[in-house]
């Protein structure tokens, strides 16, 4: 059943069920500081080796915003050999990163070196590659890319999108199955909607029923005692 | 036209005549033969005791040739060629009118002015030597002068381009950029793409994003697809034709340059691409042959030609020679001029001015429309331009 706008303020939401969501988005967007500190003011249990594995994917996560794309590209192949050799248009997108770094720095010798030896055998394998590369080319008829009118490809937008994507892709890899993002929106909804929600993960089970009664306000949201949240970041090898 | 039956008749008249010369040369060879017998015969009875009769040995060759019988055996292949070559004739005769100058009409022109055409077309067509003699003779070497200078230049460009050198033309382009922008001509980045080709070709990486700084960059908001491709080369430099953009190094992007800087060129001058006289000349033959028959109709009134004003049968001329629309009023069948334009009446059909003054009685009558049944006031019809 839909409720009603009006009755918000009568549903009583389990306190601990929005921590668990509030952390998972902290831990999500690898802030580290803040999940430790909701952690101990919540007086939450930590998740058992979240730590670690955020902080792989911070350094990776870091090191591709300030412009070192090539560590990333490393930090992850460490991480998986497979994320990105199995993820073309990923790579590609990382490389680009990299290439326009270069422009920015006016070091054009480079770039075009590099755009030769690491883009180029792109373009051989699928055509929509080259129509990218030739984009990314026109950066370099200006002394000032900003004067392009291909300039968005160097603004941060781009830049933020290319590492939001392998942030999800690490974080996919991590799961198998579904992304970390994806439950949190699909929690928010189930909560906002009152819809009993199913999950059937690898390593996670868990279900969801709702029941609210808007009529005297006696009964509550509820859900399992625990969620194996930790699960999430701790994948069998 | 269809040639091929001349061309078969042709080929015949050849056969004939190869058969007859070899049956004739055949038999002046069997006379000689004759004749240089009797000679030896004669030389060595100079040389004997013994009398020979003269008359004896005259009368054996007379009898050899009697035997021989040359025109007998000429006369076959001789009278065969003449017949395939009276054929020949009458066919020739079929097909091609030997007489145009049915066709002539006496025009006075003005000489300084068909001088100056026919000057301009020397020069028009890089035949400067001609034209310079051409002008001198005629008596007009100063205008020859003025006219000239400016296909000189041009043809200096193209000349140049022919040998891949491109600068003569950038020159001019970059002293013309304005007018060529005007124009919506996109040549100068043509030229400039092409240029920075060729330093790409010589392998020269830096120089050639050194010259796409310079020179393409400004054309990017315009032609952001042209760009793209262009700077794409760079990955190629010194294997362009192993790449996807090979096709920017084909030889026929040179020809397809230099006619378009032809045509610019010759738009800023405000002339035509072709040659103005080889225009009409190339439109006179193609009319021509109607032309000729309507004077074979006209036969008997050669004075009614001389002086018509406008054929009476069309005529038509392929695409390339409709320049401008005329029209052509339906109600007088007069072509519009600047004294008599088409008007646009409140129907919207189409007549000259001059009909709709006839029509409405010098606009004191509402009229009808030949076209439809509505009543045209003549105060509201409307000049149309074209």
């Amino acid at each position: 059943m839909d409720v009603d706008p009006c009755q918000y303020e009568q549903i009583a939401i389990n306190e601990k069920d929005v921590n668990n969501i509030i952390l998972s988005y902290l831990i999500h967007n690898c802030y580290k500081e803040s999940s430790e500190s909701f952690i101990s003011c919540t007086g939450m249990k930590q998740p058992a080796d979240h730590l670690e594995n955020m902080e792989k994917r911070k350094r990776i996560f870091h090191h591709a915003l300030e412009g070192n794309v090539l560590k990333a590209i490393e930090l992850t192949g460490q991480l998986a050999q497979d994320i990105l050799e199995n993820n073309n248009d990923l790579l590609f997108d990382l490389l680009s990163l990299h290439f326009v770094d270069l422009v920015c720095s006016k070091e054009w010798a480079e770039a075009l070196e590099f755009a030769q030896t690491k883009l180029s055998p792109f373009s051989v394998k699928e055509q929509k590659y080259m129509e990218k590369i030739e984009g990314f080319m026109s950066l370099l008829a200006y002394e000032n890319p900003v004067e392009c009118p291909m300039f968005h490809l160097i603004g941060l937008d781009y830049r933020q999108q290319v590492v939001d994507s392998l942030n999800q892709t690490i974080l996919g890899w991590l799961t198998s199955l579904y992304s970390v993002y994806l439950i949190y929106i699909l929690l928010q909804i189930s909560i906002l909607c009152s819809i009993p929600a199913k999950y059937d993960l690898q390593s996670l089970s868990f279900c969801l029923f709702f029941s609210v009664d808007v009529g005297d306000g006696q009964h509550t949201l509820t859900f399992p005692s625990t969620l194996p949240w930790s699960g999430l970041y701790n994948r069998p090898q | 036209m269809e040639l091929s039956t001349i061309k078969d008749a042709f080929d015949r008249v050849t056969k004939k005549q190869k058969l007859s010369c070899s049956k004739t040369q055949e038999a002046i060879d069997q006379i000689r033969q004759e004749i240089e017998s009797v000679l030896d015969t004669l030389q060595s009875a100079n040389n004997t005791d013994h009398e020979l009769d003269y008359k004896t040995v005259l009368n054996e060759l007379k009898a050899s040739f009697l035997l021989i019988a040359p025109l007998s055996q000429m006369e076959g292949t001789q009278k065969e060629l003449n017949v395939a070559l009276t054929k020949y004739g009458k066919l020739l005769e079929k097909h091609f009118n030997p007489d145009i100058s049915k066709a002539y009409r006496n025009i006075d022109i003005d000489r300084h002015t068909l001088n100056q055409i026919i000057a301009n077309h020397f020069y028009h067509q890089g035949l400067f030597e001609i034209g310079d003699h051409f002008m001198s003779v005629v008596g007009e070497p100063e205008s020859a002068a003025i006219m000239k200078f400016p296909f000189v230049e041009m043809y200096q460009i193209l000349e140049a381009m022919q040998n891949q050198n491109l600068e003569p033309a950038l020159n001019w382009a970059s002293t013309n950029g304005d007018k060529l922008a005007q124009s919506g001509s996109d040549i100068v980045l043509k030229l400039h793409s092409m240029q920075f080709v060729k330093v790409l070709q010589n392998g020269s990486r830096e120089e050639a994003l050194h010259y796409a700084r310079m020179h393409l960059s400004p054309f990017a908001t315009s032609h952001m697809t042209d760009i793209q491709k262009l700077m794409g080369c760079l990955l190629w430099t010194g294997k362009l034709d192993r790449s996807p953009y090979h096709a920017l190094l084909s030889p026929s992007n040179w020809d397809k340059l230099a006619e378009e800087l032809k045509r610019q060129f010759c738009n800023l001058l405000g002339q035509s691409y072709n040659s103005p006289l080889s225009v009409t000349v190339a439109a006179g033959v193609q009319v021509l042959p109607p032309l000729l028959k309507f004077m074979n109709v006209m036969a008997g009134k050669k004075n009614e030609w001389q002086s018509m004003n406008q054929l009476p049968v069309p005529v038509e001329l392929d695409r390339e020679f409709q320049f401008h629309s005329i029209f052509v009023c339906p109600v007088s069948k007069e072509q519009a001029t600047e004294d008599n334009p088409p008007m646009l009446m409140s129907c919207g059909h189409v007549l000259c001015k001059q009909s709709i003054l006839k029509m409405s009685k010098n606009s004191t009558k509402v009229f009808k429309c030949p076209y439809c049944p509505f009543d045209i006031d003549a105060a509201q019809c409307k000049q149309l331009y074209f």
